[in-house]
């Protein structure tokens, strides 16, 4: 098993896929095999992103993100940026918030966690990646590689 | 507080259930004067949809209705379609199908049990909150689910809206190898879903016998998924292209989703129904752990719907591994089907209950009209009698929030799911 896990999560809806592409332009450029890191493209995990955390030493979760910034910067998440709406749990109102809450609960929270989110602004079905989502790709799989380097250490889960 | 109190209880948005409704209650002379189960969530017309469209995107399209119970839909359509075709897939494809279906009980129940039913009768707000004092629990339940997806994606080719479904039978058949592996770890789950039924049954559910009708398939033989005549335990038994002639769907003025009575009545489609109406075609090992309950069924306390969620989990277990351990790869994973004109019916068991479909197609398999009746449409009414029913004997002289909390607890016993009917839920109480 490897110690750093990588999930790119989006689904397949434009830009939504940035995640996605984030993993697949890091194993086309080699990075994952340079540093020994495992990633999976997950489609809207849900309750399953606890499992899918599950005994890493370090996750980096890769997600599309709409902040109010221009597409395609790149931002890193400290953990409370996530809000949780508890009252409103269902299967499909369950993100990336409430998974990460419930692994936190079940214990199976890496002990360090980076969260990247890619700023978006469409989500078309069937449409290829903007070029500003293309440009966000490149720069976040540049800055996880920078950290799978040690270039920059992540804030504690 | 006195039942003299005007009161108006407002759920604008009811929580842990999938979809879009709200609750409104006036209670004026401690009585409760108006009660609506409000679902304001827009109708999707996938019927209109369909129009128009090849027998051959059927299945694909209508999975799309749910991402929880796909297969269910699928499952009514292709029966519906092969009907009017006159197409027969055979042996293993009837085999296969029961597999699939055993897929997605499991994952819907165990869903619904941990996610969404569980958290209010042990006091929690949420499936996180609940994880952080019983994570064992909520450990077993998500490894439930996760395998029921699997067995989902061995058949569908994905866990949620999968593709792997066509009239006449599946697209791919699995190897030998993917199929010995999920079974290996269906046999092994058996003793967690066996534990599962013993410990829904242990949790403080109120104790609140009612009066109402269960209606479910039955088989000669099998617990029902697939096949069977629509009965009730009030003498129903119907074949499934006779459903008009007892059943009819209204529209209210406070919902998008359609309200179904049964010769005008309200009445219980789900795991309830399907368990009261059909214990005696449940395995042995299955009707043991459910005797070892101590609960009798057929039982008239709806709050015994979690119980029975888990006792179809045991069941859907079991039934996947009867059924993969036989498991040889067939020359095809299905026969070849003729579109034709006519008119067929398909009528399976979801996880919520009764999923009624209707097709008519042209000589070339384009669908001229369909009608679908999903589970929850056919529970709203029983689920506005239930309310009245649970809150008048829990007291309507209770505290706001109790009533309110009690509302929304007997609204999640039934697993609505407000996305398919409509295809989420606000309280609103009034006292007077």
């Amino acid at each position: 098993m490897s110690a750093v896990r990588i999930l790119g999560i989006g689904s397949p809806h434009g830009d939504d896929r940035v995640g996605w592409a984030v993993v697949e332009a890091l194993a086309a450029s080699g990075a994952l095999a340079r540093h020994a890191a495992e990633a999976l493209c997950c489609d809207r995990p849900g309750l399953r992103l606890a499992a899918l955390l599950a005994g890493a030493e370090h996750a980096i979760l890769v997600d599309a993100l709409r902040g109010g910034g221009p597409p395609g910067r790149v931002r890193w998440l400290a953990p409370g940026e996530l809000a949780v709406q508890p009252d409103q749990l269902s299967a499909h109102g369950f993100g990336v918030a409430e998974g990460l809450a419930l692994a936190r609960a079940l214990g199976t929270l890496p002990r360090r966690l980076s969260v990247i989110g890619i700023e978006i602004a469409t989500t078309r079905p069937d449409a290829p990646l903007s070029a500003a989502a293309r440009a966000g790709v490149a720069a976040a799989a540049a800055e996880i590689e920078r950290e799978l380097a040690g270039g920059r250490a992540a804030p504690p889960a | 507080m006195n039942g003299q109190r005007e009161v108006a209880i407002r759920v604008p948005v009811l929580a842990r259930v999938e979809g879009e409704g709200a609750l409104e209650i006036d209670i004026r002379e401690g009585r409760i004067d108006e009660l609506r189960l409000r679902i304001y969530e827009p109708p999707r017309f996938f019927e209109k949809l369909l129009e128009g469209r090849s027998y051959e995107e059927v299945p694909d399209l209508v999975a799309r209705i749910c991402g929880i119970c796909p297969v269910a839909y699928q499952m009514s359509a292709v029966h519906a379609l092969e009907q009017i075709f006159a197409a027969t897939p055979g042996p293993w494809v009837r085999a296969m199908r029961r597999a699939l279906y055993c897929g997605e009980w499991i994952e819907s129940h165990a869903l619904h049990i941990h996610l969404l039913a569980a958290p209010d009768f042990l006091g929690y707000e949420s499936v996180i909150a609940m994880a952080a004092d019983h994570p064992d629990v909520v450990r077993r339940g998500l490894a439930l689910q996760g395998l029921g997806n699997d067995l989902i994606r061995l058949l569908g080719g994905r866990s949620v809206h999968p593709i792997g479904v066509r009239a006449g039978g599946f697209h791919r058949a699995p190897t030998r190898d993917e199929v010995r592996a999920i079974t290996a770890r269906l046999r092994a789950a058996e003793p967690e879903a066996r534990a599962l039924v013993a410990w829904a049954a242990a949790l403080p559910l109120p104790h609140d016998a009612q009066d109402f009708v269960s209606v479910a398939l039955r088989h000669p033989h099998e617990y029902p998924m697939n096949e069977g005549r629509i009965v009730s335990d009030r003498g129903l038994d119907i074949d499934i292209a006779a459903f008009d002639q007892r059943f009819a769907e209204t529209q209210v003025a406070h919902s998008t989703a359609l309200h179904a009575l049964l010769d005008g009545a309200p009445y219980l489609v789900g795991p309830l129904a399907r368990v009261n109406l059909n214990a005696d075609r449940l395995p042995a090992p299955v009707r043991e752990a459910l005797r070892a309950t101590g609960i009798d069924f057929p039982s008239r306390n709806l709050f015994h719907s979690i119980v029975a969620r888990a006792a179809e989990i045991h069941y859907a277990l079991l039934e996947a591994v009867r059924i993969l351990e036989a498991y040889d790869p067939p020359p095809s994973p299905g026969v070849a089907v003729s579109p034709c004109a006519g008119v067929g019916f398909g009528c399976t068991e979801a996880p919520r209950g009764l999923l009624w479909h209707r097709y008519e197609t042209d000589a070339a398999g384009l669908i001229r009209a369909a009608r679908i009746v999903p589970p929850t449409s056919q529970n709203q009414a029983r689920i506005e009698e239930d309310l009245r029913c649970s809150l008048e004997a829990f007291g309507l002289d209770q505290p706001d929030a109790a009533l309110r909390q009690r509302a929304e607890t007997v609204i999640r016993n039934y697993d609505p799911c407000i996305s398919c009917a409509t295809h989420f839920l606000r309280l609103e109480v009034r006292r007077g």
